[in-house]
């Protein structure tokens, strides 16, 4: 029966919490620029190549990359309805999981209520407690915190392209191709006399 | 009266030899094990991509087959009461494995976008865990000491998770299924050297001593893949690097090839060398498998014949990877997800 009373007692807590945790976000300021943002821009990786058979500068975007900047571009411009029908998913995912894990809770009240061996009842409620615990102190923790900041990339190589005071220019020819995820710029080659 | 004092001197003289012979398994068994576990590490830290590649070629055709052998010799010839149970198990390998290689076509048949993938990933990982939940809890139905249905609210905790970030949790069978075999190797020794247990526990030990290692020692290393090389970029995000954007990659293949490198090891040298000490018949003699020994409820031809078409498959694994290394290499990940599979219901039989 105590046992009984302290799963209730947990449970109650475990669904207190939730409650006080979905406090509205502050409006964000209408004044917000694209780089104020937080949402994380998409990445790719940059390839920079120098050829002896090219004759002239080109940048090769990846189709998917321009797919997904498109709908970037998209988002931004749309209306606060439509923006809210390309996040879809979000919300699925957010009822699913919601779902799944109220479904888990329930399970395992039940298995508590109907085994019989003591030490699968004690083990079982441990963990249930646990959950429950670390359940709340994630809502508490992440109720209204700020999104992640995006991590830094790490530039990898590209460093070495430039130097620290010199900045390089030229014209390219543009063009979309299937390879993904992967911006090429393509140069030409440097023959001697050239520069 | 002398004789029976030279007996009991010989049998005493016998007990000691057999002592120390013992100790000094278990101590080459340690070394061994360590041996292996330090040159992954340090290989997988100082040539993760070429590692990797040579690692792939050389052992993942092999290992397949380790573990169609072993899992056959774990496959009762009479079901019994398992019948249940082997039909879930052999239906799920079925269906997830077809439902795993249809994704990627079905994606780029339709054109998805990444809510529709993340979606698919979500509903395929969620179908996983609600079939292991499955096995679980028939598995614990076999025996009256066992009451195993706490598997659905892990398993509906589990989805729960998983819908939080379907892909993160896709990365972590990644980087988990490797330690399966350990597991494997824990049972194994549980039945057949118990003796050697705790020698393995403490080298078990050390493996996260290992990873720590190669973490301090990688975390900030420059990103691999620079030079958009396409198998550096597949080994790459099979690793997880497109996921976890902030760690270095360098790390992330590091510590998977170093994973799969144990993960490889354990079902190349470890669990057939102990079956074959403890007297069972080498790998490739199948006459003690016990869907061959037993001619009436087995099937020895259509076994024999496996094996060696799975062999024949491994050879032509190799020539493939020579012909075309990075379409091979996607193809086997793909058709992988069988042995990673079948390992769940096995290694529920053994526990």
């Amino acid at each position: 029966m105590k046992l009984r009373l302290c799963c209730l007692s947990l449970a109650l807590f475990a669904f207190a919490l939730p409650a006080f945790a979905d406090i509205a976000a502050p409006r964000p300021t209408p004044t917000a620029t694209p780089q104020q943002s937080r949402r994380p821009l998409p990445a790719a990786r940059m390839l920079i190549e120098s050829r002896n058979d090219a004759t002239e500068a080109r940048l090769q975007i990846p189709r998917n990359m321009l797919r997904q900047l498109h709908a970037e571009m998209e988002r931004d411009s749309a209306s606060g309805a439509s923006a809210a029908a390309t996040h879809s998913l979000r919300p699925t995912q957010t009822i699913i999981a919601g779902v799944f894990l109220s479904l888990s809770l329930a399970f395992a009240g039940i298995f508590i209520a109907r085994t019989r061996a003591r030490t699968a009842r004690q083990a079982a409620a441990i963990a249930l407690f646990i959950f429950a615990a670390t359940g709340a102190l994630a809502f508490k923790t992440f109720a209204n915190a700020r999104a992640p900041e995006p991590r830094t990339l790490d530039a990898g190589s590209l460093k070495l392209a430039t130097t620290p005071d010199t900045e390089l220019n030229g014209v390219i020819r543009v063009e979309v191709v299937d390879e993904h995820n992967v911006f090429k710029l393509v140069v030409p080659a440097t023959t001697k006399g050239s520069r | 009266m002398e004789r029976a004092a030279d007996i009991a001197g010989f049998e005493m003289r016998g007990t000691a030899t057999g002592a120390s012979g013992a100790r000094r398994g278990v101590a080459a068994f340690a070394l061994v094990s360590l041996a292996l576990v330090a040159a992954a590490a340090l290989l997988a830290g100082w040539m993760p991509l070429r590692f990797s590649i040579v690692t792939v070629f050389l052992f993942a055709g092999p290992h397949n087959w380790f573990e169609l052998r072993y899992f056959l010799a774990r496959l009762p010839a009479r079901l019994g009461r398992s019948r249940n149970f082997f039909c879930v198990a052999f239906a799920g390998v079925a269906f997830l494995l077809v439902a795993y290689a249809a994704l990627p076509l079905v994606a780029h048949a339709f054109a998805w976008g990444g809510d529709e993938w993340t979606l698919g990933v979500g509903v395929w990982n969620s179908l996983l865990i609600l079939w292991l939940a499955a096995l679980v809890w028939m598995r614990g139905r076999q025996s009256t000491r066992r009451d195993w249905s706490w598997s659905f609210a892990v398993a509906f905790a589990l989805v729960g998770a998983n819908w939080l970030a379907p892909q993160m949790f896709s990365l972590g069978l990644v980087y988990l299924h490797p330690l399966v075999a350990l597991w494997f190797l824990d049972r194994q020794l549980r039945r057949t050297r118990p003796a050697w247990r705790r020698a393995y526990l403490l080298c078990l030990a050390t493996l996260p001593l290992f990873v720590g290692l190669l973490w301090w020692h990688l975390s900030d290393a420059a990103a691999l893949a620079a030079d958009g090389d396409a198998l550096a970029l597949r080994i790459t995000r099979h690793a997880g690097s497109e996921i976890l954007q902030g760690v270095s990659s360098y790390l992330l293949v590091s510590t998977h090839v170093f994973l799969e490198t144990v993960h490889y090891s354990v079902w190349l040298l470890a669990l057939p060398l102990l079956a074959m000490r403890r007297g069972d018949d080498a790998p490739w003699r199948v006459g003690s498998l016990p869907l061959v020994r037993r001619a009436q409820r087995g099937w020895p031809r259509l076994i024999r014949a496996l094996l060696v078409t799975a062999a024949a498959c491994v050879a032509l694994l190799w020539l493939a990877f020579l012909a075309d290394y990075p379409t091979t290499r996607d193809l086997y990940f793909t058709l992988a997800m069988a042995h990673v599979l079948a390992e769940a219901p096995f290694l529920l039989r053994m526990l």
